[in-house]
């Protein structure tokens, strides 16, 4: 028997239901390939005191390890990105792809604070057009397209940091 | 007092989840940098947080000042940590952090500069009143004026090129007779080798231990946590430590104490460091040769007979606390000794035996800790180095704490490399290493290795 797959909805709205409860110190739910567990017990510096930490369920026979590692019961949230410990694999259509980040650092869509992006949402772009920079110790390093296309979405809020090897952004190649 | 509530941990493997548990036990949040061969790795796991910075090779990754520091102040981390090896004693990095308000988890970049250059940390200790090889403290080039020095020396004396390594120009002068012939062909060699004809001199030590000395320093005060004995070398590679070193008699081991502590006191050391001493046996004098300004690999022997966990007194020192204890309140009990085990082939000329690790049983029970990142499933990688696990026994003596190294190591399972835990069974049951009949060349000269 499957059962339907948790979505991604449906899983904020639960962590959402179990953020509203203060009297909730723990939380975790097995549903079908995926497992939620969510602990209050983390150190709690202000940020936020809920860390929530999704991870897939046991598939034998490489286990996952889930809540039971040390890491998920007090790991609490980064004061930026506070939505998962690694960047995330992104699902990209036939002609998407992604301009991922040469270093670590911080992103930013625009050239200074308060002037327009780079880029946005449906716009094409050349090889050479700046898509966004990545600051790394006020050193602005302008990351360009590299390939013509059009730009799909926007992975990253600006001002966040990022690790090397990041999706920024999803372009759609314009052949 | 600085903040110290978020610290990167630019490091890998075991010693990067030996920082996360003392951050842990302190409640310090950890941000883990990895290069992309250590995304699955127990660190990067156990990290709260774990950040993707180069590419596998060192130099792109652990070994890059700039994406560290980068990381360090796009994620807002207080303080960096890093290690030991790859940028640990690097003056620079450390200056880095200093300029872009990271603490640097460590001494002042100062210090580490100082401390790195050979000339300099000799003079640092002469000055300290700290024994020091006795030797030419510069190039000679002059033959008279080195025959003056080898005499006053006594031999056995080393001679070598000022200018080159790889042993040319270099002569072991055992008696006055071959002095002169051997300085005109050493100075001669090194003349046409690397052009210039100047020579070093110092004693020649063949029958020596190396002990290193713990220290703790807070910038203002220093105490030491006694010595550990690095006999067991290959190839200038330290293979077992224990602590404390019962071969040495006792008033020598205060007098190393001491002498690491006024070498430190004299640079304001702050952080956890090691001075680094030989002690030639006959003469039973020993001599500084070096410090290390970071925790070393070795750093467990000397938490086990202290109690005293150097990781988390290097945090808060770095937070700007002053030091806990006065050196009457360090109190040694029993032994400790710790073995390296590496994935490496002792049959093969220790050649590296990087692979996939079918299965991990680290042994247990009474006295035994094993530092290791190791899990089921992981796969060594070849851009690193080859250590895998660190054993470590405690025992009321040095007897007991033998023998639990040699069960430990009966039931330590890794399958899938070759790793050196047989050569430490061995190592730990031979009767020289048993009545301590042994110096640096013991794991050449008698094992073999």
């Amino acid at each position: 028997m499957s059962q339907a797959d948790l979505t991604q909805k449906d899983i904020e709205h639960i962590i959402d239901i179990i953020k509203a409860a203060s009297d909730v110190a723990d939380f975790s739910l097995k549903y079908g390939t995926t497992e939620i567990h969510i602990s209050r017990e983390g150190r709690g510096n202000g940020a936020s005191p809920v860390a929530p930490v999704l991870a897939p369920a046991p598939q034998p026979p490489s286990a996952t390890p889930t809540s039971s590692s040390p890491a998920a019961a007090i790991a609490a949230p980064a004061p930026p990105a506070p939505q998962s410990k690694t960047h995330n694999e992104v699902s990209l259509g036939a002609s998407e792809f992604t301009v991922d980040a040469p270093m670590v650092g911080t992103f930013y869509r625009a050239p200074a604070p308060g002037e327009a992006p780079f880029v946005d949402v449906g716009q094409a772009v050349e090889a050479d057009t700046v898509l966004c920079i990545i600051e790394v110790m006020k050193l602005m390093n302008s990351i360009a397209a590299r390939r013509k296309g059009r730009v799909k979405r926007i992975l990253v809020e600006d001002g966040e940091p990022v690790e090397f090897g990041q999706a920024l952004i999803v372009l759609e190649a314009d052949d | 007092m600085p903040k110290l509530d978020t610290i990167l941990i630019a490091n890998r493997g075991e010693i990067a989840l030996r920082i996360i548990r003392a951050c842990r036990e302190l409640g310090i949040r950890t941000v883990l940098v990895y290069s992309e061969a250590d995304r699955d790795s127990v660190p990067a796991r156990m990290a709260d947080r774990a950040i993707c910075i180069g590419k596998p090779a060192a130099r792109k990754s652990y070994l890059n000042a700039q994406a560290i520091v980068g990381a360090a102040v796009a994620y807002r981390c207080d303080a960096i940590h890093p290690g030991y090896g790859f940028l640990s004693e690097n003056a620079e990095f450390a200056a880095l952090c200093e300029a872009q308000g990271v603490i640097f988890v460590g001494p002042a970049s100062q210090t580490i500069r100082d401390m790195g250059d050979k000339i300099a940390a000799k003079a640092l200790a002469k000055a300290a009143g700290v024994p020091t090889t006795p030797g030419s403290d510069g190039a000679i080039t002059d033959p008279r004026a080195a025959e003056t020095l080898a005499l006053s020396i006594g031999f056995p004396i080393l001679i070598k090129a000022a200018a080159g390594g790889g042993g040319r120009g270099m002569r072991i002068v055992r008696n006055a007779s071959e002095l002169a012939p051997f300085l005109s062909e050493a100075m001669s060699e090194a003349l046409s080798a690397f052009g210039d004809g100047s020579v070093y001199i110092e004693k020649y030590l063949e029958n020596i231990r190396h002990v290193e000395v713990q220290v703790l320093g807070d910038g203002e005060r220093v105490v030491h946590l006694g010595e550990r004995d690095c006999t067991t070398q290959r190839r200038n590679q330290k293979l077992l430590e224990e602590a404390p070193c019962i071969f040495i008699p006792l008033e020598t081991r205060a007098a190393l104490g001491a002498a690491a502590v006024r070498l430190c006191e004299a640079v304001d050391y702050r952080s956890a460091g090691t001075v680094e001493f030989i002690y030639d046996q006959p003469s039973k004098a020993f001599y500084f040769i070096e410090m290390n300004t970071r925790i070393q690999v070795e750093h467990p022997v000397t938490e086990m007979i202290t109690g005293i966990d150097l990781v988390k007194e290097q945090l808060l020192i770095a937070r700007g606390e002053k030091l806990r204890f006065a050196q009457s309140d360090i109190r040694f009990d029993g032994h400790a000794i710790e073995c390296r085990i590496n994935a490496e082939d002792p049959q093969a000329a220790f050649a590296p035996s990087p692979g996939r690790i079918d299965r991990f049983a680290p042994p247990g029970g009474p006295g035994v800790r094993v530092d290791s990142h190791l899990e089921a499933g992981y796969t060594i990688p070849p851009f690193y180095d080859s250590m895998v696990a660190k054993l470590i026994c405690w025992g009321r003596d040095r007897d007991e704490a033998r023998h639990r190294v040699s069960r430990a190591l009966g039931e330590l399972r890794i399958d899938g490399v070759t790793t050196t835990a047989q050569f430490h069974q061995a190592l730990v049951l031979h009767p020289d290493f048993v009545s301590g009949n042994f110096n640096t060349r013991f794991v050449h000269d008698v094992l073999g290795y």
